[in-house]
């Protein structure tokens, strides 16, 4: 089921009533409802794949309580594996069987040898990526004792199907998210309407920035040989916007539809594109899965606490790993490795922890310099994802080549005015709004009810009049 | 969280009416921005109809004439248009109205109401495009049987009425529902389209099996154009506009007796004339594919028709 969708319209409303007007004696029976609603959310799209997903979570939850019970480390160190290989297991075969057999074949026939390939004609489940990863977790926190086993299989699968951030995020933390399965939820005035703020804002990014730049971004990049250099840069721009929207509008949606139900997951964008350098932009951008992986991966590596060529390695190990998450193909792949080599000066340098602070904190505009330095680092991440979004390596580079010609100083042939207005609008609204969880929240209002709600009449109205045609999240694919 | 319902129900009531409000003047401003235009004095002739009239007929060579002709016009819409426009122009004595063979066949009502093969598209811009300058009767119709396209081109339809007002056009052709002259289809005349087009204008399924019905509600609007011509002394004159001979002769022959009984009927009864030219045998240069005239054909068939007309 897709956020933007009628479906979803009505079930949202539905799940909200039945969860506080009939489930609420009791936070079990709550439990019981998400987990019966966020199957029907997920099997909304192909309930086959619940079984997978319950499957996995079934293994972990297992795994879980048997690392907990068993006193012998090896024991425990089993266990732990199991889950593990059982969640990488099954991420392996549905997303990167194909690749790793593809380029199997290749370097076999590059060396003279040929071989009839197996190829899985499988449908990749989605949100695999993202319920992997908090099942997995889970199961490290309680081999490292941050948690406690989970008892109650109810609250367990609650945790790892919830709906909201079930399909793409926010990658959510066991020690965060599940102690709040255990609690009694008291409905909250102030944290549901700001939730309410919270989804309209997520579905204008979605709907009226990401699906609009989307059919300018897909007309470019499916022509970028017909097109100019100043048109391929507006190109990757669009996709820029798309893709934050996309994500970012989703991760809005699913925190929103969280404190309605009087949860509180992670914060997943914090205005990336304002940025100072690419460290910040990394600590900005998908904070579930960066800091998932600094958690899980960089940490355990060593983190800082190791001499400086081996932080060198580690950084480019997470950064592989990152793309290679995020799809299994060399795009991906050279969208991370790019990005690890966008970053690593800056760490080599000692600059990467120079911009913690907002931009121009306290400030109404950027100061000169912070003003280049943020167009700088959303140029880079333009250029990085032009491979993320291009269907090869090859594609890439042409499409970067283009963009770096004599035409890059021509009027684009794409030039769509009253969207780039709008997108524009969006920016600097994003800009007033830099410094709080998303653009939408306000502590206390100092202004007129009837001028606010107008203001959410017209977002509404833009949302209604200018929503592109309607597409499926980007991040539904990793 | 009886506060929260509260002001849920108080903003949606906010929301709700707003909407119905900006909505209605919309409506209202748009209807009449379109009844307060006037052509020039000088126009007397209007070139209404499909695709056909749409790119054989240039209104720049034609004088004292302008083209209205929007591609996949039914008469329904047609009706609508020439009524709009006729009612603030009175200036006007001729309408050439293109009849051709398919304009005979249900095709058309399919499309107005997105029923079976090849509609959906059709239907959903002519919805977007004409409902809200559609008389009620009409709206009502296409709310009876058409009822989820209208809805889901409600949104083009509010967006396309904005964006005139935020123009201010003042010019029937700049609204999109009116069409304009057409200068050619940038198409390649091959067996492959010819077939394409009869298969789309005389068979309900791509296999050319299941042949169209002759169209009651095609016949009934344009008995009602004439009619409506009729009373204001407008003269009309039916436009069987130029086919490639690829096409010709893949029309179904049923269709084609039945298209001249139906005229023969017309001429009788209502009299109107014919401007018959589908077998004038054009070169392969004058056609954008096999029932469209390009511009070179179009060039000179315009004063073909203009010398026709008294």
């Amino acid at each position: 089921m897709l956020f933007n969708s009628i479906e979803f319209a009505i079930f949202l409303p539905i799940v909200f009533t039945l969860y506080w007007f009939v489930a609420n004696k009791n936070y079990r029976w709550q439990n019981f409802l998400i987990v019966i609603s966020s199957f029907v959310f997920y099997g909304w799209w192909d309930w086959r794949f619940l079984f997978l997903m319950i499957f996995s979570a079934g293994i972990d939850f297992l795994a879980g309580l048997k690392i907990e019970q068993t006193g012998n480390q090896k024991k425990k160190k089993a266990f732990l594996f199991l889950s593990i290989f059982t969640n990488l297991g099954i991420l392996g075969v549905f997303k990167y069987f194909n690749f790793f057999i593809d380029n199997f074949v290749r370097a076999f026939s590059f060396l003279g040898y040929q071989i009839n390939p197996v190829s899985l004609e499988v449908i990749l489940p989605v949100g695999i990526s993202f319920y992997t990863f908090q099942a997995l977790s889970y199961t490290i926190d309680v081999y490292k004792n941050r948690l406690p086993a989970v008892k109650e299989p109810v609250a367990y699968f609650a945790y790892i199907s919830f709906f909201p951030q079930l399909v793409a995020g926010p990658i959510e933390r066991a020690t965060n998210l599940l102690p709040q399965f255990y609690k009694a939820r008291r409905f909250d005035y102030d944290n549901a309407v700001n939730g309410l703020r919270q989804i309209l804002w997520g579905l204008f990014k979605k709907i009226v920035i990401a699906d609009n730049c989307s059919i300018y971004a897909n007309e470019i990049f499916s022509n970028y040989r017909h097109y100019s250099g100043s048109t391929l840069l507006l190109g990757s721009f669009f996709f820029a916007f798309q893709i934050y929207c996309d994500f970012s509008g989703y991760s809005d949606i699913a925190i929103g539809s969280a404190r309605l139900f009087g949860f509180s997951l992670m914060r997943n964008f914090a205005y990336p594109y304002f940025s100072r350098d690419i460290a910040e932009f990394w600590r900005r951008w998908h904070i579930s899965l960066s800091t998932w992986f600094r958690d899980y991966v960089y940490i355990p590596l060593g983190g800082t606490k190791v001499r400086r060529h081996i932080q060198i390695r580690n950084i480019l190990i997470v950064f592989l790993i990152s793309g290679f998450w995020h799809g299994a193909s060399w795009t991906f792949i050279a969208w991370g490795l790019l990005n690890a080599l966008y970053f690593l000066p800056l760490l080599i340098f000692g600059k990467h922890r120079s911009n913690i602070n907002t931009a121009a904190e306290g400030k109404l505009l950027p100061s000169p310099v912070e003003f280049i330095q943020i167009s700088l680092t959303f140029l880079l991440t333009s250029i990085a994802w032009i491979f993320f979004r291009s269907k090869s390596l090859s594609d890439s580079f042409a499409y970067i080549s283009g963009i770096f010609s004599k035409s890059l100083f021509t009027v684009p042939e794409v030039f769509p005015k009253s969207f780039i207005a709008i997108i524009m609008a969006f920016v600097l609204v994003e800009w007033l709004q830099r410094d709080k969880q998303h653009a939408l929240h306000v502590e206390s209002l100092k202004i007129p009810r009837l001028a606010v709600w107008g203001f959410y009449l017209i977002l509404i109205l833009i949302i209604f009049l200018y929503g592109g045609t309607q597409q499926q999240f980007i991040y539904f694919q990793f | 969280m009886k506060p929260f319902f509260i002001k849920l129900f108080k903003f949606s009531v906010f929301a709700v009416t707003a909407i119905l409000c900006l909505y209605a003047l919309t409506t209202a401003l748009y209807i009449y921005k379109l009844n307060t235009i006037k052509l020039g004095d000088n126009i007397n002739t209007l070139i209404l109809g499909d695709s056909q009239t749409q790119t054989a007929v240039n209104d720049s060579i034609f004088t004292n004439s302008i083209n209205y002709s929007h591609n996949s016009e039914h008469y329904l819409i047609t009706y609508n248009v020439l009524k709009l426009v006729v009612s603030n122009n009175p200036q006007i004595r001729n309408v050439v109205l293109g009849f051709s063979f398919h304009n005979t066949s249900t095709f058309y009502d399919r499309c107005l109401f997105n029923e079976g093969n090849k509609a959906e598209g059709i239907s959903r811009m002519l919805c977007s495009r004409y409902f809200t300058m559609l008389d009620n009767s009409n709206k009502l119709m296409l709310i009876e049987n058409n009822l989820p396209v209208v809805l889901k081109t409600l949104r083009p339809g509010v967006l396309d009425m904005m964006e005139s007002l935020v123009y201010n056009y003042s010019n029937y052709q700049d609204y999109r529902f009116i069409g304009r002259y057409y200068p050619g289809i940038k198409r390649i005349l091959n067996d492959s389209v010819v077939k394409e087009s009869i298969l789309w204008h005389f068979y309900t399924d791509s296999t050319g099996i299941e042949m169209e019905n002759f169209s009651d509600l095609q016949s009934e609007y344009l008995k009602k154009i004439i009619s409506f011509c009729k009373e204001r002394n407008i003269k009309v004159y039916l436009l069987n506009t130029p086919v490639h001979q690829d096409y010709y002769k893949q029309i179904p022959q049923e269709f084609i007796s039945r298209y001249y009984s139906y005229i023969k009927d017309l001429e009788e009864n209502y009299n109107v004339t014919l401007l018959d030219y589908p077998d004038c045998k054009f070169p392969d240069e004058y056609f954008g594919d096999g029932n469209h005239l390009n511009r070179l054909g179009a060039s000179v068939f315009t004063p073909m028709v203009m010398s026709r007309i008294e």
